[in-house]
C-alpha cells in the first residue's frame, strides 16, 4: 500500500482494535490471547485492504470475521494437543474489574468457558456484537439455521448457572 | 431493572487492561506477509490458496490429528520436522551465491525470485523501496557470474517460471488477493520484454492461486482468469509463442507443471479426492485418490519423479478462511503410490523443485527452512531461522535457495546452493 493508504489503515486499526480485542476476550477469556487475535485480524485486514475497498465490504465486519476465524483456528490447533484449554487461559486472563462483582463476572466467563467455540462465538456475536442471525452466520461461515440451533444450545447451557438464569430467559425471548 | 445478557457481556469486557498498541507493528507484519506471499506466488512454488496467511500465533498442537484429519492416511514414510538433521555445508550443500539485503523496506531488495532450469538466479529489486513496487529491476545472474540488471516493465510481479526460451513474470496484479492481471515475457535471446497475448491479441490472464504457470516446456497449462475462491477453474493448453490459441484442457483445482509433465487436483480450497498426473507429449494420464480426507486442499507440486499434495486439516470449514499454511505434505510417485508424509503445525510456504522440496515453518522451537530429498528421503534443516520478509523462491535441478533474517529481521540474506 502507499503511505497515504497506510495512514488510512493505521487510523482504522487504532479505532477498531479496542472493540476487536474485547470481542476476542469474550471468546478466549484471555486478554493476552485477545490481543494476539486482534493483531492477527488487523494484519489480515491490512493484506486485504485494497480488495476490501474494491469489493465494498465493510472493513469492520471483515476484521471481526478475521478475529473470530483466528480464534476458531486457535481452538482447533490447541485442542489437538493441549488440554485442558480455556480453564487455565481464563484464570490467568482475569483482571481487576470495576464495579462489576467479580463473582458474577467469573460466573459468566466460566459459563462461556464450558461452551464449544462455535456456541461461544454465537453468544458473543449475537449478544455482545449485537449481530443478527444472518450476519452471525456470515461471520461463522455457516447457515442461519446452524446459528439458531447453536445459540439455543448455548443459552440452554448457560441457563444451568443460577446467576445467569434471568439473563438467559430474556435472551431466549429474542431468539 | 432487569439486566440483559448483552449488558453482562459488556460489563465483563469492560475491565480492559491497558493496551500498548502501535499500528506500525501491524503494518510491518502485513507488509511482510504481502511480500512473503507475493514471492511465494512466483517460481515453481506450490500452488497456494494464497492470500491471508495462517495464524502466526505461537500455537502448539499436532497438525491434522483433530476432526479434519485424513480419513485414510497413506501408508507412506511418516516424517515430522523433528526427524530433520542439521544441514552441513560441504557435506550436504555447496554455496554458490549469497545475496544480502539489509533493511528491505528502505533498500527495496534485492530479493531472489527463483532459479531458472539453466541455473541462472533471478533477482528483483525496487529502487524506490517496497512501497513503490510498480518500479522494479530484474537481475539475472548465471552460475558463478555477475548480476546483469534490467529495467523491468511497470508493475512487473514475480518470476513465475520458464516456458521454452522465455522467462515468465507475473503482472503485479492485485497483491492482496493473489490475482494476476496478466504476464510479461522476457525473451532472453532478444533481451526484450513483451506482454503475453493469445491469438486474439488479448492478454493471457492467470490466477496464481491455481498454480504456477509452467516450468521448462514451451507448452503451458494455464488458467485464463481469476479463480481465487476455488474450487475449480478451467485449464487451457497454450504456449508463449505470439498468437497461440488457448485450447480448453481440463477443469482443475491446483495445477503444477514441470517440463511436459503436469499434475492437477480436482478441487482447490475444499476436500480433494483426486489427483491427475499426465504428460503433454505422451498423452498418458493417471488419476488417484491422495486420501487427504476432509482436509482442505491447498496446493500441488511436481518434482522430476514425484507429486506433492499439501493440505490443511486444521483450518476448519470456514469457506472464508484462507491460508498458505499447511499441516500435511504428502508425497507420491507419478503413479500415485505414497512415498512420504510430512506433518507439522505451521508448514509453509512449500516449494517443489526437480529433486528437492523446501518448506518453511514458524513453529516455536522448529522455525526455519527444511529440505526433503525426493531421491533418498533425507530431511535436512537448512537454517533454524525464518525471515518474516521473504518468500518462496523455488530451486531448479539440484539448486535450492533459502533465506534467513538479518539486521534484526529488517533484512534478509538469500543462500543459493547446490545440494549434494
Amino acid at each position: 500500500m502507499r503511505r497515504r493508504d497506510d495512514q488510512e489503515f493505521a487510523d482504522f486499526a487504532v479505532a477498531a482494535r479496542p472493540r476487536l480485542r474485547r470481542t476476542a476476550y469474550l471468546l478466549s477469556g484471555d486478554w493476552e490471547l485477545a490481543a494476539d487475535l486482534a493483531q492477527e485480524a488487523l494484519v489480515r485486514v491490512y493484506v486485504a485492504w485494497p480488495r476490501l475497498h474494491r469489493a465494498g465490504e465493510g472493513v469492520h465486519a471483515y476484521a471481526r470475521r478475521c478475529a473470530v476465524s483466528a480464534w476458531i483456528d486457535w481452538t482447533r490447533k490447541r485442542s489437538n494437543r493441549e488440554l485442558p484449554t480455556s480453564a487455565e487461559v481464563l484464570d490467568r486472563g482475569q483482571v481487576e474489574g470495576p464495579a462489576e462483582p467479580l463473582a458474577v463476572r467469573d460466573e459468566l466467563m466460566g459459563a462461556l468457558r464450558e461452551l464449544g467455540p462455535r456456541q461461544r462465538a454465537c453468544v458473543v456475536l449475537r449478544y455482545y456484537d449485537d449481530l443478527g442471525v444472518a450476519d452471525t452466520a456470515r461471520v461463522l461461515g455457516c447457515t442461519e439455521g446452524t446459528v439458531k440451533s447453536q445459540t439455543a444450545k448455548a443459552l440452554a447451557s448457560l441457563r444451568r448457572h443460577l446467576e445467569l438464569r434471568d439473563l438467559v430467559a430474556a435472551a431466549e425471548g429474542g431468539l | 431493572m432487569v439486566e440483559t445478557l448483552s449488558e453482562r457481556l459488556h460489563a465483563a469486557a469492560d475491565g480492559t487492561p491497558e493496551d500498548h498498541f502501535d499500528p506500525a507493528t501491524v503494518i510491518r507484519a502485513g507488509r511482510g506477509r504481502v511480500l512473503r506471499r507475493r514471492a511465494a506466488l512466483g517460481g515453481a512454488a506450490l500452488a497456494t490458496l494464497a492470500v491471508v496467511g495462517g495464524v502466526p500465533l505461537a500455537l502448539a498442537g499436532g497438525g491434522g490429528d483433530g476432526d479434519g484429519a485424513p480419513a485414510s492416511p497413506p501408508p507412506a514414510e511418516r516424517l515430522t520436522l523433528d526427524d530433520a538433521s542439521p544441514a552441513v555445508e560441504g557435506r550436504d550443500y555447496v554455496v554458490e551465491r549469497t545475496v544480502r539485503s539489509a533493511d528491505t523496506e528502505a533498500s527495496g531488495g534485492p530479493f531472489v525470485r527463483g532459479i531458472t532450469p539453466d541455473g541462472t538466479t533471478v533477482l528483483q529489486r525496487y529502487p524506490h523501496g517496497v512501497e513503490r513496487t510498480q518500479e522494479s529491476e530484474v537481475g539475472l545472474a548465471p552460475p558463478g557470474g555477475e548480476v546483469r540488471w534490467l529495467a523491468a516493465p511497470p508493475g512487473l510481479g514475480n518470476y513465475a517460471g520458464t516456458a521454452g526460451a522465455d522467462l515468465v513474470f507475473e503482472d503485479g496484479g492485485d497483491e492482496s488477493d493473489g490475482s494476476v492481471a496478466g504476464f510479461w515475457l522476457f525473451e532472453a535471446q532478444r533481451g526484450r520484454w513483451r506482454a503475453w497475448t493469445d491469438d486474439r491479441g488479448s492478454l493471457v490472464m492467470f490466477d496464481t492461486s491455481a498454480g504456477p504457470v509452467a516450468a521448462g516446456s514451451d507448452q503451458v497449462l494455464t488458467t485464463n482468469g481469476p479463480t481465487f475462491q476455488g474450487p475449480r477453474t478451467q485449464l487451457f493448453r497454450t504456449s508463449t509463442a505470439p498468437g497461440s490459441a488457448l485450447a480448453p484442457f481440463a477443469t482443475a483445482g491446483n495445477v503444477a507443471q514441470r517440463g511436459t509433465t503436469y499434475a492437477y487436483t480436482d478441487t482447490l480450497a475444499r476436500p480433494n479426492h483426486e489427483v491427475t498426473v499426465g504428460d503433454l507429449a505422451a498423452g498418458r494420464t493417471v488419476s488417484f485418490d491422495p486420501h487427504t480426507g476432509d482436509c482442505r486442499q491447498i496446493g500441488v507440486g511436481l518434482a522430476a519423479d514425484a507429486v506433492v499434495v499439501t493440505t490443511n486439516c486444521a483450518i476448519g470449514d470456514d469457506p472464508n478462511a484462507m491460508t498458505d499454511i499447511v499441516d500435511h505434505i504428502d508425497v507420491f510417485d507419478l503413479d500415485g503410490r505414497p512415498l512420504a508424509s510430512l506433518t507439522g503445525d505451521q508448514l509453509g510456504p512449500v516449494a517443489t523443485s526437480d529433486r528437492w522440496l523446501t518448506v518453511k515453518t514458524r513453529e516455536e522451537g522448529r522455525a526455519g527452512v527444511y529440505a526433503y530429498s525426493f531421491d533418498d528421503g533425507r530431511l535436512l534443516r537448512l537454517t533454524d531461522r525464518e525471515s518474516s520478509y521473504t518468500g518462496d523462491a523455488a530451486g531448479a535441478g539440484d539448486r535450492l535457495v533459502w533465506e534467513r533474517p538479518v539486521d534484526g529481521d529488517h533484512g534478509v540474506a538469500f543462500t543459493v546452493a547446490r545440494m549434494r
